[in-house]
């Protein structure tokens, strides 16, 4: 592959990037929609990873029907400026987790937070959010 | 084996893909089991097979999904693929090749043929019209429900859509009553053209016509305003129902209460002359006689229990439907015709025989 095929790859990978996140977002707004997920993957409390625009935009959506325990992000902190959810870090979550699903929210680095959580978690627990808002339910 | 599909085959809008495909999997796993399938839903591609998921990965991509499936393809020493056909670009080419270049045989589908007056983005129009003109050099096999002997320079096995007649509750004839129940069900787009019905009840009545007709329109879709605004222009609110999607219990309820089902009248909108819509096997398994305006590959018009009509915009004439009907009440044992012409017509073993048989060769 050429240095130009390459690059158009680049750029089609950022842009479904792009359109699955606002995609995303938008199912995120439909409240009805987040409650039957929740009741289809037996969610009652969770973390969410990720501290960015789909992670807040996710506890925003589902706090008040489900117990969101925190959002997890590296840094231990929010990429967005929003007050009132509790972050924490990896370390901490470790030091807290009692078995609860974990929403993986970054799209471009899901595949590596995936591999680093289900080192020390049952990767049944780990759920990408496409795949909770609209992905298939293993009964 | 693996069945390819990258949509999301168990969602509400997919009933009827999810049932053709399983159909198809029915008959496929007679010689090739285990025939796996793929679904792609929330950014997620799936490997599944009897139900379950075996695998599931993240593609957010065209290419990603390609290439966890090849991966798949690798891991359960797959040497046979059936294709539902998602448009051409260069990843969907390299993904051909590549099955070619492992002695992988496939088959692909085109659900439907013309299509291109069926995509309304102008980008992926584009792409596919370029790519595809390369799928003959990775391709030896595609299958159609045209009844033509190549797309797109790939030779091609004709295809009718299939019905399980297991699946369909036997159609209970209506006492006559003076009135007569027609049903549409149907997702209601541009080419059902049910608003030639509407059009002709219309005209029917503008004559002074006497005979109670009902149109009961079960289904939603983006034409649904615009049969809704043409009943309430003509005045015909005591004549045509609109129902709403309906399953189930409900929908064969519907069906018993009704003597003609419509099939699709509007597919001179899609410049289209000839098809075999599932529809058509749908009403044909249930034994509901029905009128319907094409060439269809599983009828020639002259069966007892269809009325082929022009395939135009022209109104359905009224008269035309009463006449069918009262030949109907004629002979009441067309219910058993249709279902036995369905039984033969219409089994996927019958339809795909072509295709096994290039799998076996």
């Amino acid at each position: 592959m050429n240095f130009e095929e390459e690059l158009f790859d680049l750029y089609v990978k950022d842009y479904r990037i792009e359109s699955s996140c606002y995609n995303m977002m938008g199912r995120m707004l439909e409240t009805e929609w987040m409650k039957e997920r929740l009741e289809l993957f037996h969610i009652q409390s969770l973390y969410i990873y990720g501290g960015g625009y789909l992670g807040v935009q996710l506890y925003n959506a589902i706090h008040t029907m489900v117990d969101v325990k925190a959002v997890v992000d590296k840094n231990g902190g929010l990429s967005v400026n929003v007050k009132g959810i509790r972050a924490i870090s990896f370390d901490d979550l470790m030091e807290e987790y009692a078995g609860e699903k974990i929403i993986i929210t970054p799209v471009k680095y899901y595949q590596r937070i995936k591999d680093d959580l289900s080192k020390r978690i049952d990767e049944k627990q780990l759920l990408f959010l496409g795949e909770f808002l609209e992905g298939m339910v293993e009964q | 084996m693996i069945y390819i599909i990258l949509v999301d085959l168990f969602s509400k809008g997919y009933i009827g893909i999810k049932k053709k495909v399983f159909a198809q999997i029915k008959v496929f796993e007679k010689k090739f089991s285990p025939v796996y399938y793929t679904s792609h839903s929330g950014q997620m591609v799936y490997l599944m097979s009897d139900g379950k998921i075996l695998e599931k990965e993240l593609a957010i991509t065209k290419q990603e999904c390609n290439q966890w499936i090849l991966e798949w393809i690798k891991k359960y020493g797959i040497q046979r693929t059936y294709i539902r056909y998602n448009m051409s670009d260069k990843w969907f080419i390299e993904f051909i090749k590549e099955l070619k270049g492992k002695n992988v045989k496939s088959v692909l589908e085109f659900p439907t043929i013309p299509y291109d007056a069926e995509i309304s983005n102008n980008r992926v129009r584009i792409e596919d019209q370029y790519y595809r003109e390369q799928l003959a050099a990775y391709l030896e096999q595609c299958t159609t429900y045209l009844n033509c002997d190549t797309v797109f320079g790939i030779p091609c096995i004709p295809l009718i859509n299939g019905v399980d007649l297991e699946e369909y509750p036997v159609h209970n004839i209506r006492k006559p009553d003076g009135t007569i129940v027609l049903i549409a069900v149907a997702a209601m787009s541009y080419w059902h053209g049910y608003e030639r019905v509407i059009e002709g009840m219309a005209d029917y009545y503008a004559k002074n016509g006497t005979v109670n007709i009902i149109l009961r329109l079960v289904g939603e879709g983006t034409e649904t305003d615009k049969y809704l605004q043409l009943t309430e222009k003509y005045q015909l609110q005591e004549h045509v129902e609109l129902l709403g999607r309906i399953e189930g219990e409900k929908l064969n309820r519907l069906y018993d209460e009704a003597d003609i089902a419509i099939g699709v009248l509007g597919l001179y909108k899609k410049n289209m002359t000839y098809a075999t819509p599932i529809k058509s096997g749908d009403y044909c398994a249930r034994g509901i006689p029905f009128v319907y305006g094409y060439d269809d590959g599983g009828f020639s018009g002259e069966e007892s229990y269809v009325l082929k009509v022009s395939n135009d915009s022209q109104p359905i004439n009224m008269k035309e439907i009463i006449d069918f009907y009262n030949q109907l009440k004629k002979h009441n044992f067309y219910v058993d015709d249709m279902r036995n012409y369905a039984s033969q017509k219409y089994t996927w073993d019958i339809i795909l025989e072509q295709v096994m048989e290039y799998y076996t060769e």
